[in-house]
């Protein structure tokens, strides 16, 4: 019994002086208050235990209670340590402030820092030069960096973020720093391959629209193919005249034919869109008056050529008409309007808008054109492109005049 | 554009014919052979199908010798889809050099009569616009086969092939699942399996050899 006791004893006396040196530590002075009763109470009864073990006798009046405050502080330290690791104090929140590996500095407008935790300190020491001892510096250094984001020696990339808050009544200015090294860096890669595939995409829809060329090209080619087969076969052809094989009319078509092969005309530029209407208007027997200045190019010009072939198709095969006027005017909001009339007959009752009509009315809106149709007292077809337009001019024979 | 004429007898009259076809050459070449057969007069040759339509409202055509792709980014199909809406009793060959998947579908959907691939020699054509003139609808029995890469344009699905022309765009994978109401995810799998199949590095050497094939074209 005497020697559990002693052993019993001894434990709590090394366990004491441990959670000492712990309280010390952690600066908890509660803690060490009670350890050092604790320990120092340990002690005197291990030492009474002795004494009593080599003199043979338990009995002492002042045993007892160092016995009982050793058991108590064992106790209440049990208690206290259990409380603090269930519970948030102010040291805790320290602590953790302390282990983070974001940054953090609170510092009052004067510059007096009232809380920086390593981190921030470590940060400081890239940006400024030093540990932070005036919130200020801090500030302005963050302040002149780029997008609120700053890199240390080490590479590591923060974000930066000051915000003002209120403690005790008192303005305190709070800067934290992130550290998104991870995230940025992912956001580079995606930044690079982003551009890559932008870039990739312009080159694909320039290589899409001189694929047309090279097509042309291609066409071209075997044309020239054509013909020059043509031309071989005409060469076999005069041998077998002279074997006799051949005719002399079956050798003369095929020169004639050879012929007019090497007498193809030269490739001429491409037309742009209404010299093929107005040449079409010119083949069918319509006479096209123009008033004004058409859009030149892009999505204008396709709307009113699209207008302009409807309306000649109108004009002769409806109205029986032989005269088509566009008039082209500007509205009091700078809007570009496209007046289409012509010089046959009414349309008998209201137009309906199918076929070619309402397909026109589609393309005007795809295009942003608004587009009306009236028809009576005439036929009139208003097409309003809006906004500012800078227009050349064609003539009848579809040439532009700048 | 010309105006032709050519002189037959009394008991059969010409078919009258207009070729729309953009480049100065083969629209030559077409004329010639045009000319020197004998059963046919050259009504008007166009450079754009935009107004083919107008040439067929005005006069009695009797059949029409259509290209797909112009300059001038009109298109034949759609030009011959009106001409057949309009009138009906002109004939209507569509003729391209272009291996584009869709085209002789939506040639059977117009309407057209007939369907000729350029690559061809001058003669394919006549027998085509004879046959053509005699009630005969004359289409090729299948796309011309390209070689895309490792594999042959067969191999691929027609959704594949959908995606690929939208890509030739230079459509994002979104947009490309806004156009053909798929997500764009199954629309990156799809791309990534076509570029698995053909053996390409990547999405925009896959889609410059189709178009340089011309296995896809953009409708616009």
């Amino acid at each position: 019994m005497t020697l559990f006791s002693g052993l019993w004893m001894i434990v709590l006396l090394f366990a004491g002086i441990y959670v000492l040196i712990d309280a010390i530590a952690h600066r908890h002075r509660l803690f060490a208050l009670f350890s050092v009763l604790h320990v120092i109470t340990c002690y005197l009864t291990v030492q009474k235990m002795i004494d009593i073990a080599m003199n043979g006798s338990l009995t002492s009046r002042v045993f007892g209670p160092i016995a009982a405050i050793t058991v108590i502080t064992a106790v209440m330290i049990t208690i206290m340590y259990i409380w603090r690791t269930r519970n948030v104090s102010i040291l805790s929140i320290k602590e953790g402030i302390d282990s983070l590996s974001d940054g953090l500095c609170y510092y009052y407008r004067d510059g007096r820092v009232k809380l920086v935790n390593p981190a921030m300190n470590s940060i400081a020491k890239d940006l400024i030069g030093q540990s932070v001892t005036d919130g200020r510096v801090l500030q302005d250094a963050v302040a002149a960096s780029k997008d609120n984001m700053v890199r240390t020696n080490d590479g590591s990339i923060y974000r930066v973020i000051v915000n003002e808050k209120e403690f005790l009544k008192e303005p305190v200015i709070e800067i934290i720093a992130s550290d998104i090294t991870d995230e940025y860096a992912i956001r580079e890669k995606l930044r690079e391959r982003k551009s890559y595939l932008e870039h990739q995409r312009r080159r694909l829809m320039e290589v899409n629209e001189s694929i047309t060329d090279l097509t042309i090209e291609k066409e071209i080619l075997q044309a020239k193919i054509n013909i020059h087969d043509d031309l071989g076969k005409t060469l076999v052809m005069i041998r077998s005249y002279y074997a006799g094989t051949t005719s002399k009319e079956e050798l003369l078509s095929v020169f004639d034919r050879g012929i007019s092969l090497m007498d193809s005309p030269a490739a001429v530029k491409r037309q742009d869109d209404y010299a093929a209407v107005l040449k079409a208007a010119a083949d069918v027997g319509i006479k096209v008056i123009i008033n004004g200045q058409l859009p030149v190019s892009g999505d204008d010009a396709y709307v009113v050529s699209a207008a302009m072939r409807e309306c000649i198709t109108n004009t002769f095969r409806h109205a029986d008409g032989d005269e088509l006027t566009i008039d082209v005017t500007t509205n009091d909001h700078r809007d570009t309007v496209v007046t289409f009339t012509n010089n046959g007959k009414p349309p008998e009752g209201e137009i309906k808008e199918t076929g070619g009509l309402g397909h026109l009315r589609v393309i005007a809106g795809q295009r942003g054109a608004d587009m009306t149709v009236e028809s009576s007292p005439r036929f009139v077809l208003k097409l309003t492109l809006l906004g500012v337009r800078r227009y050349g001019s064609f003539d009848t024979k579809g040439k532009y005049h700048d | 554009m010309t105006q032709k004429g050519n002189t037959m007898t009394d008991k059969n009259k010409p078919y009258k014919i207009m070729i729309v076809e953009d480049q100065t050459m083969p629209r030559h070449l077409f004329e010639i052979l045009v000319e020197h057969a004998g059963d046919y007069e050259l009504l008007y040759s166009l450079e754009s199908a935009s107004v083919a339509h107008i040439y067929c409202d005005k006069y009695p055509i009797d059949l029409v010798l259509m290209d797909v792709v112009m300059q001038d980014r009109s298109s034949g199909l759609e030009a011959a889809e009106r001409i057949k809406k309009n009138h009906p009793e002109i004939k209507v060959i569509i003729m391209t050099s272009m291996p584009e998947v869709s085209f002789i579908e939506r040639a059977k959907a117009a309407g057209v009569d007939s369907f000729w691939y350029k690559e061809g020699d001058g003669e394919g054509i006549l027998d085509i616009m004879s046959r053509t003139m005699q009630g005969e609808k004359v289409y090729p029995a299948a796309t011309p086969t390209i070689t895309l890469g490792n594999i042959a344009s067969t191999e691929l699905t027609p959704t594949e092939l959908e995606v690929l022309r939208e890509l030739t765009r230079g459509a994002s994978n979104a947009e490309i699942g806004e156009k053909l109401f798929i997500s764009p995810t199954t629309v990156r799998s799809h791309i990534s399996n076509m570029l698995a199949k053909t053996g390409f590095a990547n999405r925009t050497e896959l889609a410059i050899r189709a178009r340089l094939e011309g296995l896809v074209i953009p409708e616009d």
